[in-house]
């Protein structure tokens, strides 16, 4: 059991293909994760990532808060089902089990116990000797499920296990699969490009398209909150049906323009409360989506019915479908413009109609952007939209003036369109004062609904408040943005500062520049490293001493001819196992032979007895019949019969025989099995005395050939990691600054460059608050050109010239103002930067 | 007109049948005339072992009487073999060795060659393996016998051109060469199969080891009988690397000895003696492994 964490993980192809792009999530403990899209979306190549079967080409895969990027598969513990079972095929289905724990040097006994246990939870016990194309396709992906849960993975990995197998085995196994799940409690993760499954299996769904995730949620949500068109037409079948429109606010009502017909349809303003208003103005397009189970039939006298030409019919048994469109003058077959497609319990009274009218239930409608296809309803809106007006340097909206701060301080106007980031509200402190209506849980974020002067105002919050109570709020100044129609009156502050970095190693910085503070950096490092190894060794060598003392005493010895006895005992078992064997097969064969031969008899026998039949039949009646035409077509018949006997009786014995045949070599493999694993069991017993008694013959000289191992491999490990200790890595900034990069970024880079695609340039983005006024003279030098005050906070706006000898800004922030002119020498704090590849665009932190 | 279609009938029936066992008697005839042909050298080379003397016109050996004695025909001996056994001029026995040996070392490192090769190339994605692949078949297009020369030199330079021996070194030198056949196979063994091992805990060798060799008998075995045949009838590397000295000839270039004209008379039923024990090592393992060849294993390792 584990949790899992992706953060911006990409696979680039060395041609440039993203197939999987910037991937973030969190998988708890125990939760049950599946991906799904269409196929070429990279879910697969994803679940391959953590598998790691496929390299990760930037980003990190944590497994229990440890990055496993560099981690073999087996070292990853995890376990993986695949959709080809790839089950051994000359192993039986212990051995194919067993094999994963034997690798792992795991005793035989537990080893024997685990394949019971998982055997029995998937109902294969009795098949255990059987090799797997003896088995059924159900059978096969049961044992490579079982293969999967016996090593008690952390993470259990599915990639599409049911494809393979039959409509009706496929129902069986989800639902196994599902129980195994609440059995084991252990993390799956489940890929598939059946949404059935997606939705039926999964406590949270990854929707991806493109290698890019497009939702993350639980299926309900999905279904009733699609983020994107993508999603809303995946998710659910038949796909939902989309319309282009747009919409118009009136009052409390919003009209629903339809462009396929030209129809208005209204919906309640509360259901659109969310959306930005610039959409509520009539022209921006949208797509509308509704799905076919909220279309209703209806007649031609209710006021909000639409016109459906029908195009056919599809009845689905429980259900039917009915196909048509909006457009009245669609008469082109192949065109999906206005297409729609509406459910019905039943065709009657419908069908052979070419025009029906229905009504959509608008409170389950779905508002898309024309452009970008997200939502423009989302769950957790970006900002609120208000209009507000200021005056005197005095910002007033529903009801609240509030004097503005020196660094936005702006014109009078009436009438703009003040935009207030829903995280941007504090909740709790402050002038304004607002009342609680409710507070939403979306994921991990609380939304809390506001109603500040008779509008709804949204604020993220990560607690619940008390409904109907009054709570006091401000605003973050930084964050707001002000417009009067396309002017822009007060724009938000960037949130960071961009600058273009280059990244270098040790040796070329120290070339260019030599530094005395980055050499003590290294030498500290290095010094750290080997002084671990060092206390690593003396324990070592202290546990050896107290091994050669116990050996000295006596402990862990073999007493004289103790060994010889249970290994002369064990190969007399074996000789008696292997007789054993001997005879059954014997046995087996013998018996065998006699069944084929007793086989044959009959089957001469019944034919003969068929063939006597046949000749008596004819014989009578060419004796009793004298119609020349029908003793004709008798005598064909005989004639056939005869000329097809000898055939016919091969064919029904070789059918016979090969069932016999079967049923003897199933029998011989199960028996060879059994006996091999007791063999085997015996064998390594032997082994494990053999070990023993070599041991005690000479334990010192054992003891120390150990410790010379274990020795030399210290060695290698501290060489390796003196190595790593010593490269010391460097972000070029400009001006000849260079900023170490701490181990955490500098490993990220590193494996970022070993792609190849990427180049040495990259976009580093700072904070407001990852500047610091260096002391010791080192850093990136500034001219403070004048200070922006918020009020609470000061950002001090510096300049500083770049390497094409163009004149840059950033902000500082800090909490009183700096002298204006002053010449200020800045380090950055890289731990809070964003860091990107520039040239594939991929985010490395 | 009932009658008559049902007369028809009956008669197309029996007219079609007559034309499927004509066609398979024409093709049965075709058959045997072809075996016949195939077959007659090998016939011909055991009869003649067992002749008395050779005679050009006699196709077989007659069986010993006054009949054979009165026109002076070749009669049916067993001293032949023994000759080609005992035979103080001509070594049949040491040559013999000297085939084996060289034969069966070339096999057995040659398979492990090939095979790693082709795994390699099966399975390895690396930086220019594609290249690799198409120069290799470029280089096996051109004769081996063109190298000839050059190969004698190196030889000379490593100061092994005197001994037969140095035959195994040549052979095994190009063997990666017939990589192709042996990757195609590993091609079929499904990939996941590798990751499934892989997840469970194994690296390349043990997936090699204990997964796909296995898996590979008829591969194996065909590569053994491939490599191990190829030497064993070889003449040319042979015959010039054994400079005439008769303890140094393989089976191949002894036999040929036989043939020089003052010996024809005398020798060439002893010949195709040599030339029937030659062909038995082969035959034995081929009618040994054969069994391996038709074996399907995948089956059952991934959906069916």
């Amino acid at each position: 059991m584990a949790s899992l964490k992706l953060e911006h993980i990409y696979k680039v192809y060395p041609n440039g293909t993203k197939a999987v792009n910037d991937i973030s999530l969190d998988i708890a403990n125990g939760e049950f994760i599946v991906f799904v899209g269409p196929s070429g979306c990279g879910k697969s190549t994803t679940l391959r990532m953590i598998a790691g079967l496929e390299e990760i080409s930037a980003g990190e895969l944590y497994i229990d808060n440890r990055i496993v990027n560099d981690m073999e598969p087996k070292d990853r513990d995890i376990a993986m089902v695949f959709q080809n079972y790839a089950l051994y095929p000359h192993m039986s289905v212990y051995e194919n089990m067993a094999f994963g724990l034997k690798l792992r040097h795991v005793p035989d006994d537990v080893i024997h116990e685990k394949v019971l246990w998982a055997s029995e939870v998937l109902g294969i016990r009795d098949y255990l000797d059987r090799k797997p194309r003896n088995m059924s396709g159900g059978q096969r992906q049961r044992v490579a499920l079982g293969r999967a849960i016996l090593r008690d993975p952390k993470v259990m990995l599915l990639d599409e296990p049911l494809s393979n197998l039959d409509a009706k085995l496929r129902t069986q196994m989800r639902t196994e699969i599902a129980k195994l799940h609440q059995k084991l409690k252990t993390t799956f993760i489940y890929v598939t490009h059946d949404q059935t499954e997606a939705m039926t299996l999964g406590d949270r769904v990854v929707v991806m398209k493109l290698g890019r995730i497009q939702q993350v949620d639980t299926p309900k949500n999905l279904y009733d909150y699609p983020s994107n068109v993508f999603v809303a037409g995946f998710i659910g079948t038949p796909q939902m049906n989309f319309f282009s429109g747009t919409l118009l606010r009136k009052g409390e009502k919003v009209s629903v323009h339809l462009d396929e017909n030209g129809q208005d349809l209204m919906i309640d303003y509360n259901h659109l409360i969310k959306v930005d208003p610039r959409y509520l103005d009539g022209k921006h397009p949208v797509t509308i989506g509704i799905r076919c189970e909220h279309v209703h039939l209806t007649d031609e006298k209710d006021p909000s019915a639409i016109k459906v030409q029908v195009s056919h019919f599809e009845e689905l048994g429980a259900d039917c479908l009915i196909y048509g469109s909006l457009a009245n003058d669609e008469n082109d077959i192949t065109s999906s413009k206005g297409q729609i497609i509406i459910k019905v319990n039943t065709l009657e009274g419908i069908k052979g109609k070419e025009e029906i009218f229905v009504r959509f239930d608008m409170e389950h409608t779905y508002f898309f952007d024309k452009e970008t296809e997200d939502t423009i309803v989302p769950r957790i809106p970006a900002e609120n939209n208000i209009e507000a007006s200021v005056q005197d340097g005095k910002l007033s909206f529903l009801g609240v003036e509030l004097p503005l701060p020196e660094a936005i301080r702006c014109e009078d106007v009436t009438d703009a369109l003040l935009s207030i980031p829903t995280d941007a509200i504090r909740l709790g402190t402050g002038e304004i004062v607002a009342k609680v209506l409710s507070n939403e849980h979306v994921g991990k974020v609380n939304l809390v609904h506001l109603l500040l002067g008779g509008r709804v105002l949204f604020a993220q919050s990560d607690k619940d408040y008390e409904i109907d109570s009054q709570l006091p709020l401000s605003l973050d100044f930084t964050r707001l943005s002000l417009m009067d129609g396309e002017k822009v009156l007060i724009s938000p502050l960037a949130e960071f500062d961009s600058f273009s970095a280059l990244f270098y190693n040790y040796q070329t910085v120290m070339n260019k520049k030599p530094d005395e503070h980055f050499k003590e950096y290294r030498d500290n490092k290095i010094k750290a490293a080997s002084d671990y190894f060092e206390a690593k060794e003396k324990i070592l060598e202290e546990d050896y001493k107290k091994k050669i003392q116990d050996v000295g005493n006596g402990i862990g010895l073999l007493k004289e001819g103790e060994a010889e006895k249970n290994i002369s005992e064990n190969n007399a078992k074996i000789a008696q196992i292997k007789s054993d064997l001997r005879a059954k097969l014997k046995q087996l064969k013998d018996k065998f032979l006699l069944d084929k031969k007793e086989a044959k008899r009959k089957n001469d026998e019944i034919f003969l007895a068929k063939k006597m039949a046949e000749e008596e039949e004819f014989r009578k009646f060419k004796a009793s019949n004298k119609d020349k035409e029908t003793l004709k077509r008798r005598t064909d018949e005989y004639h056939i019969f005869k000329d097809n006997f000898a055939t016919d009786r091969d064919n029904a014995l070789t059918l016979t025989v090969n069932g016999i045949t079967m049923d003897y070599e199933s029998k011989v493999s199960t028996l060879r099995a059994s006996h091999r694993r007791e063999i085997e069991l015996l064998k390594k017993e032997n082994k494990e005395w053999k070990r023993k008694e070599s041991f005690s013959k000479d334990p010192k000289k054992d003891l120390e050939k150990g410790h010379k191992k274990e020795l030399q491999d210290l060695k290698k490990a501290k060489e390796s990691q003196l190595l790593r200790a010593g490269m010391v890595f460097f972000f070029r900034f400009p001006g000849e600054f260079y900023e170490l990069t701490g181990d955490i970024i500098a490993n990220k880079l590193i494996q970022g460059l070993g792609t190849r695609v990427f180049t040495k340039d990259f976009l580093v983005e700072l904070p407001h608050d990852a500047y610091v006024v260096s002391k010791d003279g080192r850093g990136l030098s500034c001219t403070v050109e004048k200070n922006l005050d918020y009020r609470d906070v000061y950002f001090a706006q510096c300049s500083f010239v770049d390497d094409n000898g163009e004149k840059r800004t950033l902000y500082v922030k800090c909490d009183k103002p700096m002298e204006v002119g002053k010449d200020v020498i800045l380090t950055f704090l890289l731990e809070k930067a964003r860091i990107t590849e520039t040239d594939m665009n991929i985010r490395l932190y | 007109m009932n009658v008559f279609e049902k007369k028809n009938a009956k008669l197309r029936y029996r007219s079609h049948k007559r034309a499927v066992m004509t066609r398979n008697v024409f093709v049965y005839l075709f058959l045997v005339v072809i075996s016949f042909i195939w077959l007659i050298p090998f016939v011909y080379l055991l009869l003649q072992s067992f002749a008395s003397y050779y005679s050009p016109t006699s196709f077989s050996p007659m069986l010993p009487g006054p009949e054979a004695e009165s026109i002076g025909a070749p009669v049916f001996t067993g001293e032949n073999y023994v000759t080609l056994f005992t035979s103080e001029i001509y070594p049949f026995w040491r040559w013999w060795i000297n085939s084996f040996v060289i034969a069966l070392a070339t096999m057995i490192i040659q398979t492990v060659l090939v095979l790693g090769t082709s795994y390699a190339l099966s399975r390895l994605k690396f930086k220019s393996r594609k290249g690799i692949m198409k120069m290799i078949l470029l280089l096996g297009m051109f004769p081996g016998f063109l190298s000839m020369i050059i190969i004698y030199f190196i030889l000379k330079l490593l100061g092994i051109q005197q001994s037969i021996f140095s035959l195994i070194l040549i052979y095994v030198a190009s063997s990666a060469m017939n990589y192709y056949i042996a990757k195609g196979f590993f091609d079929t063994i499904p990939k996941s199969l590798d990751e499934a091992a892989m997840i469970d805990g194994a690296n390349k060798n043990t997936v090699f080891f204990r997964i796909i060799i296995p898996l590979s008998k008829p591969i194996i075995v065909y590569t053994a009988l491939i490599s191990f045949t190829s030497p064993w009838g070889d003449f040319m590397m042979a015959s010039y690397l054994s400079l005439g000295i008769r303890d140094q000839m393989t089976v191949a270039v002894g036999l040929q000895q036989m043939l020089s004209l003052a010996n024809l008379q005398t020798y060439f039923p002893v010949f195709c003696a040599g030339g029937v024990v030659t062909s038995i090592p082969i035959m034995i393992l081929f009618f040994w492994l054969q069994k391996y060849y038709v074996e399907g294993v995948t089956g059952g390792a991934v959906k069916g």
